[in-house]
C-alpha cells in the first residue's frame, strides 16, 4: 500500500525520519508528521553527487564532469567527464551511465565505467589530458559514443586533439589525433565539442592557434570525420575577417548544438578587438562537406549595455538547435542593476530563427537588487521540448549565504513573448556547485549537471553535481547528501525576468569568414590506456538524497 | 574571497567556477607584449615581435623561448 492513501502503512517503502508509533495512521496523522518533518513526503526529485567524495583514490582524485548524452532507451544518460581517479594516474576522460528510470528517485550506481587515456615515449608531462568543455561526449542514436579531450605532446610542446568512438558497450572503435600544420603554431586549444549528424558523419570542432601579425590565435577549425574510421573528409576553418589584426580571434566559449537531421548550429565567442561578441551559425552536413545555411557574417550578438567597466561584452554558455532550426542560445552579459546601483552579470536566452533573424524578444533573467538579492546570475545550459517550454541551468548565490548553488529555470516560448514559468535553486551551505549542461529525461524530469565541492576526509573533494526536479517546478524541499544537508527553493523572489530592455541587439556585415583548408594532420599516440570497468579502487562512486 | 571573481581563484584550481575556467583559456590582449607603434616599418616589426602564444596554464604570454 502506498503512502498517501487511506490507510498508508509505515514500513520499508515509507521510513520516518524519527521514530513515530507503527500500525495504521489516518491521513491527518500523516499530514501533521509531514508537516513537522517527521515524515516526509516521497522524493519528486534528487540531488547526486559522484565521484571520489571520500577520497578513496587519493586528495588528487578528483571529478570534473562537463558532458552528457541521453541513451535509445529514453531514461539513462551516458556521462563524460574529466577523472583524476588517483594521485598516481590523474587526468583521464571517464564515462558511466546513470539509470533514471527510477525517477524521481535517484540512481545508487554509475554503471559502465570507462576510463581512457594515453601514453607516449616521452616525460610524465605527455600523460596530460584535458578536456572541460560540456560538449566533449555525444551519444548517437544507437548508443555509440564519441568522446574528445586535448593532449599534451612533450615532444610537440602543444596541445594535440584525441577523437575516440566508442560502441553501445564502450568498447573502442577507433581513435584519431590531430594537430596543426600551420607554418607558425601553437597547436590546439582546449574547448573541444563533438557531435554526429542524423546522416551519420561525425563533427569534430577545435580551436586551433595560428599565426597571423605577430601572434599565435585561436581560430575556429571544424573537421567533417567518417564514421569508419574517423579519417577526415573535409577541413573548415572559420576566422575573423579582422584577421589581420593581432587581437580579433575566436577565442571562446565554443558551444555546439545538438544536430537537428544533418544541421547543427554553432555558437562560439568572437573578440573583435575591443570587446567580445558571440558569433552564431547554421550549418549543414553532407557526406563529404559542411556548408553554412546564413551568411557568416550576418548573426552576431553583442552586448549594447554602455553600463560596465567590461565594454560590450557578452559571452555563450548553451545552444539548443529545435525542430524548426530555430537556435537558442543562453548567454551572460553585464549591465545596471535593476536600480542602477552597479553592474552585474545576467543571463538571457536568445532566439535566431531558421533564416539566421534576431528575435529581439528576448528573455533576460537577473537577480533583484530591490528584492535584496544582489549577485551574479551565471549561464549554464539551454535545451527545449519542442512544445512550448525552454529550460535553462546556471548557478548563483543561495539567498543570504556565501556560496554559489546551480539553478534551473522553465521558460514559455510558446508565444511571440518569452515569460518564465519556474526558476528553482538547489544549494548546500557546504560547498560552491555549479551546472553547465542541461537536460530532458523521460516524461517529466528535468536535470541539470555541472561540478561542485563535498567535504571530504582530507578537506574538500571536487565531484560532479547534478539536480533533478520534476518539470512541474513542484521539487521544493531538504535533501541530505553526503551527510551534508541541501535546500531546493523557489528563486522567483529573488529575480527579475523581462523582455522590455535593449541590453543585446544584433550585429550584421562584419566579423566572420569561412575557407576550406588542411590545417590539421594525424598527429602522434603511442599507446592507448582503456580501463574497461574503472577499477575499484578508481571507481567513481555516488551519493544522493531525494528532494 | 569572492567566489565569482577570477581574481580570487588560483589558476588551474579545479574547484573554480565554470566562468573562471574560460576566463583562463581567453587570451589577454590588455597584456599584449607588443613592443611596436603604428608608425613602425612593417618589415621591422617581425624583428622587435617573435610570436608570442598565450599560455592558460601561467596565464602570460609565451615567446618562441617560453
Amino acid at each position: 500500500m502506498s503512502y498517501g492513501t487511506n490507510g498508508s502503512v509505515i514500513g520499508p517503502d515509507n521510513v520516518p525520519t524519527t521514530s513515530v508509533a507503527s500500525g495504521v495512521w489516518s491521513l491527518g496523522e500523516v499530514a501533521e508528521a509531514e508537516r513537522d518533518d517527521i515524515w516526509p513526503a516521497p522524493p519528486t526529485g534528487f540531488i547526486l553527487l559522484w565521484g571520489d567524495p571520500d577520497d578513496t583514490g587519493g586528495v588528487n582524485a578528483e571529478c570534473y564532469p562537463y558532458a552528457m548524452g541521453k541513451l535509445s532507451n529514453g531514461t539513462s544518460m551516458r556521462v563524460g567527464t574529466r577523472w583524476n581517479s588517483s594521485n598516481a594516474n590523474s587526468s583521464r576522460v571517464a564515462s558511466g551511465t546513470l539509470d533514471f528510470s527510477g525517477f524521481p528517485n535517484a540512481p545508487t550506481t554509475m554503471d559502465d565505467q570507462h576510463t581512457w587515456n594515453w601514453t607516449f615515449s616521452g616525460s610524465t608531462p605527455s600523460w596530460t589530458i584535458y578536456t572541460e568543455d560540456p560538449r566533449n561526449t555525444y551519444v548517437d542514436s544507437s548508443d555509440n559514443m564519441y568522446q574528445c579531450g586535448a593532449i599534451y605532446d612533450a615532444s610537440y610542446s602543444y596541445y594535440q586533439a584525441a577523437v575516440r568512438k566508442f560502441n553501445s558497450s564502450q568498447a573502442v572503435q577507433w581513435n584519431v589525433v590531430f594537430e596543426s600544420t600551420a607554418g607558425t603554431t601553437s597547436g590546439l586549444a582546449n574547448q573541444l565539442n563533438v557531435i554526429k549528424t542524423a546522416s551519420g558523419y561525425p563533427i569534430f570542432v577545435t580551436p586551433v592557434y595560428g599565426y597571423n601579425n605577430y601572434a599565435n590565435k585561436p581560430r575556429m577549425q571544424m573537421l567533417l570525420l567518417s564514421d569508419t574510421d574517423g579519417s577526415v573528409q573535409q577541413s573548415k576553418m572559420c576566422y575573423d575577417s579582422a584577421d589581420t589584426w593581432s587581437a580579433a580571434q575566436a577565442n571562446g566559449p565554443f558551444r555546439i548544438t545538438n544536430p537537428n537531421g544533418d544541421k547543427f548550429a554553432y555558437a562560439f565567442g568572437d573578440f573583435v578587438g575591443t570587446y567580445q561578441t558571440v558569433c552564431v551559425e547554421l550549418w549543414s552536413v553532407t557526406s563529404t562537406s559542411m556548408g553554412n545555411e546564413w551568411a557568416l557574417s550576418n548573426a552576431n550578438l553583442k552586448n549594447n549595455s554602455t553600463a560596465h567597466w567590461g565594454g560590450n561584452d557578452c559571452y555563450v554558455y548553451g545552444s539548443w538547435l529545435d525542430s524548426s532550426n530555430n537556435v537558442w542560445l543562453v548567454v551572460g552579459f553585464a549591465s545596471y542593476n535593476l536600480d542602477s546601483s552597479g553592474t552585474k552579470t545576467n543571463l538571457a536566452i536568445v532566439k535566431y530563427d531558421s533564416s539566421g533573424n534576431f528575435d529581439s524578444n528576448y528573455l533576460i533573467i537577473r537577480s533583484d537588487v530591490t528584492a535584496g538579492y544582489d549577485h551574479p546570475m551565471y549561464a549554464g545550459g539551454i535545451i527545449g521540448d519542442n512544445a512550448g517550454n525552454i529550460y535553462v541551468s546556471g548557478y548563483s548565490m543561495i539567498p543570504g549565504g556565501s556560496v554559489s548553488a546551480p539553478f534551473i529555470a522553465k521558460i514559455d516560448v510558446s508565444g511571440a513573448t518569452p515569460s518564465m514559468t519556474w526558476i528553482t535553486q538547489a544549494g548546500t551551505a557546504a560547498g560552491n556547485n555549479y551546472a553547465q549542461n542541461i537536460e530532458l529525461v523521460g516524461s517529466d524530469m528535468v536535470v541539470s549537471m555541472g561540478y561542485g565541492t563535498t567535504p571530504s576526509a582530507s578537506g574538500t573533494a571536487v565531484v560532479g553535481t547534478m539536480v533533478a526536479l520534476n518539470t512541474d517546478g513542484e521539487t521544493l524541499g531538504s535533501s541530505t547528501v553526503d551527510g551534508q544537508s541541501w535546500s531546493t527553493i523557489d528563486l522567483s523572489p529573488y529575480v527579475s525576468n523581462a523582455t522590455t530592455h535593449t541590453s543585446l541587439v544584433n550585429q550584421t556585415g562584419n566579423n566572420f569568414t569561412a575557407t576550406n583548408n588542411s590545417l590539421t594532420q594525424a598527429g602522434d599516440v603511442n599507446t592507448w590506456i582503456d580501463d574497461v570497468p574503472a577499477t575499484a579502487s578508481t571507481a567513481i562512486l555516488v551519493e544522493s538524497g531525494g528532494i | 574571497m569572492a567566489w565569482d571573481d577570477p581574481e580570487d581563484w588560483t589558476r588551474g584550481d579545479p574547484a573554480a567556477p565554470p566562468h573562471v575556467k574560460d576566463f583562463w583559456l581567453r587570451p589577454d590582449f590588455d597584456a599584449f607584449p607588443q613592443r611596436w607603434t603604428d608608425e613602425t616599418e612593417t618589415e621591422e616589426r617581425a624583428d622587435w615581435n617573435p610570436p608570442y602564444t598565450w599560455n592558460d596554464m601561467t596565464g602570460k604570454w609565451d615567446d618562441a623561448d617560453g
